[in-house]
């Protein structure tokens, strides 16, 4: 017969349970409203407020007992109000989010029964989901997992309360204090080992359930979802528009967050600092670049819808006329960051996951969007080639047409040399058209005098091709001008010239990418080659984590592109040290890749992102068809796997039993014996038992009186040889010996703290 | 009353004892731990077998405790042609009223030292049972009580066995512990040698602890609380004495609960209201070694005690202490 030791688990009372329900209901509200952190900067500062005063009240449960009755009322005729006047003068959604924000935030301020709570989870169930599909973010994962877990818990603890408190109104409970100290000590105390394990269970079923549901819903390719949730996120540093002034590409630069990111996808080789094309600018004028209208309009201004896309052109070929082989690679681009999307300027296709309405603009090679992506856009890019040169058979046919004498006429205003020997007709009256733009400059003839100035220094008087000049034109400016991104300009009073751009090059100061790109742009028309400004990102750094490029705000850049004047645009960087004409990069082996990679805790974090990105969001068809494909696989291998194991199990089995008896032979099982036998000791060593060992099994942790027990066996040990140091206190450890004695043999009832006398004990240990 | 001991009861249960001890120390010195070993008896409402030579202080010590309770003392010198009337008592038919008169025998006192207890003829020995059992006499058909607390101190001589008759196990059983008072050691007898002798008439003992404070403080004994880890410890022990093949039987459930019973009042002793694994070890030897016999047969009683106790010392080694 064996007498087990039973010891009754402390219970909550139903005060404390009160208390419990009151503060999972807080904690449900902030999580929901939390989220209202990831939409917009104008919706903050409510957000704030909801958080002060549902934390106050948590804290604080008596507060809502002083707010007069006639409050109360009036509220949620006032919130009705707030949400009509709202929704006549904003965009809808938000209006809804900020109702369910007052919502949330009146049930999480006002005393609840049961139905209340179950009112409050379900708004800020609402909230939460709300947010979440606007913003796609893992945070939002994040904020739902916990959602989930403090909804079951409250859950629970509704039933609970409700069946103590058998009909009775929660009311009946006394709203002063929470002591929170004793209430979480309570809490750790009747905290059932089993009953926690048993819900962690519950919630990674639940989880899991849901993970499984996610991978098998059938995934169908939507030709035209509804974009109805056009609601802007955070607002961005960004700035890259069809108007570009001088510094603001580097106010861009003061921004580290990321602006996208490249899944490189297999075969797919990119440089060591790839150029992102975003806006090409042509329309000059007082230190300002554009995209002009006519050139907007060149190749039809509407946004059409697309999955997906291709140039006119075809993709650039090699010197020798064979296309670029280049693999597949994946842009994610954040929310707000443009309404251009990046691209390397050479690729044969883009593909959407989902139909974009998209202004194509094949002239200048740049793709629009309607208006800045809301959440997350992703889209692949085949064939992406990074070497620079941009075919334009658009702009060779007008220069072809230009030059038949019907079409000669007089130069354009603001241009003052031809075209390479043929000017552009003008496209538009009243003002400079595309393709005339790339050549206009300056109208102030002082201004036009001096670059023509620096154009017969540069060029020695001669006449040279682009890409002879752009060479020279970049040596020119390397060797007057500096990197800087403060710029200090003389004053207007001592020239005449009012372009900043010109009073740069005059004064041989120190700039930024977009002095150097406008200097080199002005330079270049000044000696007849059309150039144009091209705003977008340069560089990346690779994620050492998941493998692909984070390309931050940081790395926005400002370079140039030449009409070579035989059909393509060139790529000119004349900012010192970016290259100059043409030059690539190499790209990056994978010694290299490793050396570059960015590992720090901001690039795991980000990695997350990415992880979240490439299987949760990007989770298409096609994924699914993977996952299905992978699973067969894997069962494959695995079957295939576990035949094997119980082939080599059974044959060396059936060799073990053949072998003669010897220490060789079977050591194994003279091996197994010593380390079971080396345990038991072990345990007799602690004094545990096998009893000791199944109720670790079974409870997780040993009784309080085991506990107590073997701390009293240590501490006699040490009363009777005691330690020779100082701060040794005899008569300390006989108290607590006796305090232990009592919690390990005494009644429950006359049990001095545990925890606390064990933690005094192991101190004094 | 409450299921448990309040911390106050232990607190005047231990002060009380405390000052019995004191008391009985003045007469016999150098015995304390047989002095805690008969109030713990006293505290189990027990009763107490002295084995020893005769003139080491049995008699003297059940005197002392006596006279320091202010309870009533009777002594019985046990002899081979001892009755059972004259221990429990006599009817005796009044002429006068013509009616049968109960004489009370000495067994009507609080304290009854039975000395020599063994001399006595078993017929004699086993009146003894019902009122070391229930504290009641059955005469003619008459059931009397005797006083409460009711406590018998039997004394036997373990060396002489000439004329004797062995206490059958069902008297050995009735007694909570076996005793053995043992020489006192050399600076003790040396103050005994000092001090003048006493009859114990002289012994100048007033009562320290009344008859109902033992009364109440033997209600709070059973009380005291035994965790179960420290029941199965003793629950082993026992059945360890029923598988031993060197007895002949093992400890029986009264065994099992008198040595309970001596634990809880040990741990009174203590100061407690709980009973730790100590409590038992003290006076397992004591509470259980006069219950077990050995299967071979010794002439000689006090080598059987001796082997009796190193066999159950060796059980109780082989079974660990509840940590």
């Amino acid at each position: 017969m064996r007498f087990f030791a039973v010891e009754k688990q402390p219970q909550l009372s139903l005060e404390e349970l009160c208390h419990v329900r009151w503060l999972l209901g807080g904690l449900l509200a902030l999580l929901s409203v939390w989220t209202l952190f990831h939409l917009e900067v104008s919706i903050w500062p409510f957000a704030a407020v909801a958080t002060v005063t549902i934390v106050g009240v948590m804290l604080h449960p008596a507060l809502p007992g002083k707010v007069p009755r006639l409050v109360w009322r009036l509220l949620v005729p006032l919130i009705v109000v707030v949400f009509v006047v709202d929704v006549l003068s904003n965009e809808i959604v938000l209006s809804l989010v900020r109702l369910n924000t007052m919502l949330v935030l009146y049930r999480a301020v006002s005393y609840r029964e049961r139905r209340d709570d179950l009112q409050l989870i379900a708004l800020s169930l609402f909230l939460a989901v709300l947010t979440g599909v606007l913003t796609v973010s893992i945070v939002f994962v994040v904020q739902i997992l916990l959602f989930t877990a403090v909804g079951m818990v409250l859950l629970f603890v509704i039933n609970v309360v409700d069946d103590a408190l058998a009909g009775a109104p929660v009311s009946t409970v006394r709203w002063v204090r929470i002591p929170r100290r004793r209430l979480l000590l309570r809490l750790r105390q009747a905290a059932d080992v089993r009953v926690v394990v048993l819900a962690g269970g519950l919630f990674a079923a639940v989880v899991l359930v849901t993970a499984l549901i996610f991978l098998a819903v059938p995934r169908f390719e939507v030709s035209n979802p509804i974009n109805f949730l056009a609601l802007n996120r955070k607002s961005s540093l960004t700035g890259f528009s069809e108007n570009v002034a001088l510094g603001e590409v580097t106010d861009i630069q003061t921004d580290d967050g990321v602006a996208m990111r490249v899944d490189v996808r297999a075969g797919a080789v990119v440089p060591e600092e790839p150029y992102w094309r975003m806006v090409a600018l042509d329309e000059y004028s007082a230190g300002a670049f554009r995209m002009s209208p006519s050139a907007r309009s060149a190749s039809g201004d509407r946004a059409l819808p697309y999955l997906d896309l291709a140039p006119m052109q075809q993709p650039v070929g090699d010197r020798d006329g064979r296309p670029r082989e280049n693999g597949r690679i994946v842009i994610f681009l954040e929310p707000g960051v443009s309404r251009y999307l990046p691209q390397p300027g050479g690729f044969s296709e883009i593909q959407f996951r989902e139909t974009q309405e998209i202004i194509p603009n094949d002239v200048l090679r740049v793709y629009a969007m309607r208006e800045a992506s809301a959440g997350l856009l992703s889209y692949q890019i085949e064939g992406a080639d990074f070497g620079g040169v941009i075919p334009d058979p658009f702009f060779a046919q007008e220069r072809t047409r230009a030059a038949t004498p019907s079409g000669r006429r007089a130069a354009p205003r603001g241009g003052s040399l031809s075209l390479g020997g043929a000017g552009l007709e003008p496209a538009a009256r009243g003002g400079v058209a595309y393709p005339h733009t790339t050549l206009a400059l300056p109208e102030a003839p002082e201004a036009r005098e001096y670059l023509a100035g620096i154009v017969a220094e540069i060029t020695g008087g001669r006449e040279v091709g682009a890409q002879e000049f752009a060479r020279l034109a970049c040596v020119y400016l390397d060797r007057r001008h500096s990197y800087s991104r403060q710029v200090r300009l003389p004053p207007v009073e001592g020239t005449r010239i009012e372009d900043p751009v010109i009073r740069w090059l005059q004064a041989g100061a120190g700039g930024h990418c977009e002095f150097f790109a406008a200097a080199f742009t002005l330079l270049g028309r000044a000696a007849g080659h059309p150039v144009r400004v091209i705003a977008g990102f340069k560089g990346g750094t690779w994620n050492g984590y998941e493998n692909y490029f984070m390309v931050r705000h940081a790395h926005a850049h400002a370079w140039c592109e030449i009409y070579d004047g035989a059909g393509a645009w060139l790529r000119v960087d004349p900012t010192p040290g970016a290259g100059g004409i043409g030059t690539q990069s190499e790209p990056l082996n994978q010694a290299q890749v490793a050396l570059a990679s960015d590992r720090s805790t901001s690039a795991y974090l980000d990695s997350l992102r990415m992880i979240w990105y490439r299987r949760i969001v990007n989770f298409d068809q096609r994924s699914q068809q993977g996952v299905i494909s992978s699973l067969r696989t894997v069962g494959r291998t695995a079957r295939v796997w576990s035949e094997a194991v119980v082939q080599v199990v059974r044959e060396q089995y059936a060799a073990w039993q053949k072998a003669p008896l010897s220490f060789a032979s079977k050591g194994d099982i003279l091996v197994l014996s010593i380390v079971l036998f080396l345990v038991a000791v072990l345990l007799k060593r602690l004094g545990l038992g096998k009893s000791d060992v199944l109720e670790w099994f079974q409870r997780g942790q040993m009784s309080t009186r085991r506990r107590a027990g073997l701390l009293l066996q240590r501490l006699e040990a040490r009363v009777a040889r005691p330690p020779r140091r100082r701060s040794w206190d005899e008569e300390r450890a006989l108290e607590l010996a006796g305090q232990l004695m009592i919690i390990r043999f005494g009644r429950v009832e006359t049990w001095p703290e545990p925890l606390k006398t064990f933690r005094a004990v192991r101190r004094i240990l | 009353m409450s299921d448990f001991v309040q911390a106050t009861h232990v607190a005047e249960a231990k002060s009380a004892m405390e000052r019995l001890k004191g008391s009985i120390r003045q007469y016999v010195r150098g015995k304390d731990d047989v002095i805690d070993k008969v109030i713990t008896c006293l505290l189990a409402s027990g009763h107490v077998l002295i084995e020893d030579l005769p003139g080491v202080g049995k008699t003297t010590l059940a005197y002392c405790v006596a006279k320091s309770i202010d309870l009533s003392f009777k002594r019985i010198q046990f002899t081979s042609d001892l009755l059972p009337t004259d221990v429990t008592g006599i009817s005796i038919y009044d002429e006068k009223t013509q009616e049968f008169i109960f004489k009370p025998g000495p067994v009507f006192a609080n304290i009854v030292l039975a000395d020599e207890i063994n001399r006595a003829t078993p017929k004699t020995q086993s009146s003894l049972l019902e009122v070391m059992d229930r504290g009641k006499v059955s005469v003619d058909g008459r059931t009397e009580t005797v006083g409460a607390p009711f406590m018998v101190f039997a004394t036997q001589n373990p060396v002489d066995y000439e004329g004797t008759f062995p206490l059958p196990e069902s008297q050995m059983d009735r007694f909570l512990m076996r005793l053995q008072m043992g020489y006192p050691e050399a600076a003790d007898e040396i103050e005994i040698l000092k001090g003048a002798r006493h009859n114990y008439d002289s012994f100048a003992l007033s009562p320290v602890v009344s008859a109902r404070e033992v009364s109440r403080i033997q209600q709070i004994v059973p009380q005291v609380f035994v965790e179960d880890s420290v029941l199965d410890y003793m629950l082993k022990i026992v059945a360890a004495t029923r598988t031993e093949s060197e007895f002949k039987a093992g400890i029986s459930v009264r065994g099992c609960l008198a040595l309970k019973l001596a634990a809880q009042a040990t741990a009174l002793l203590c100061g407690r209201d709980f009973v730790v694994p100590d409590d038992v070890t003290r006076i397992v030897h004591e509470v259980l070694v006069h219950r077990l016999s050995l299967r071979r047969a010794f002439t000689d009683t006090l080598e059987e005690r001796r082997v009796v106790t190193a066999i159950l010392r060796r059980i109780i080694a082989a079974i660990p202490e509840p940590v």
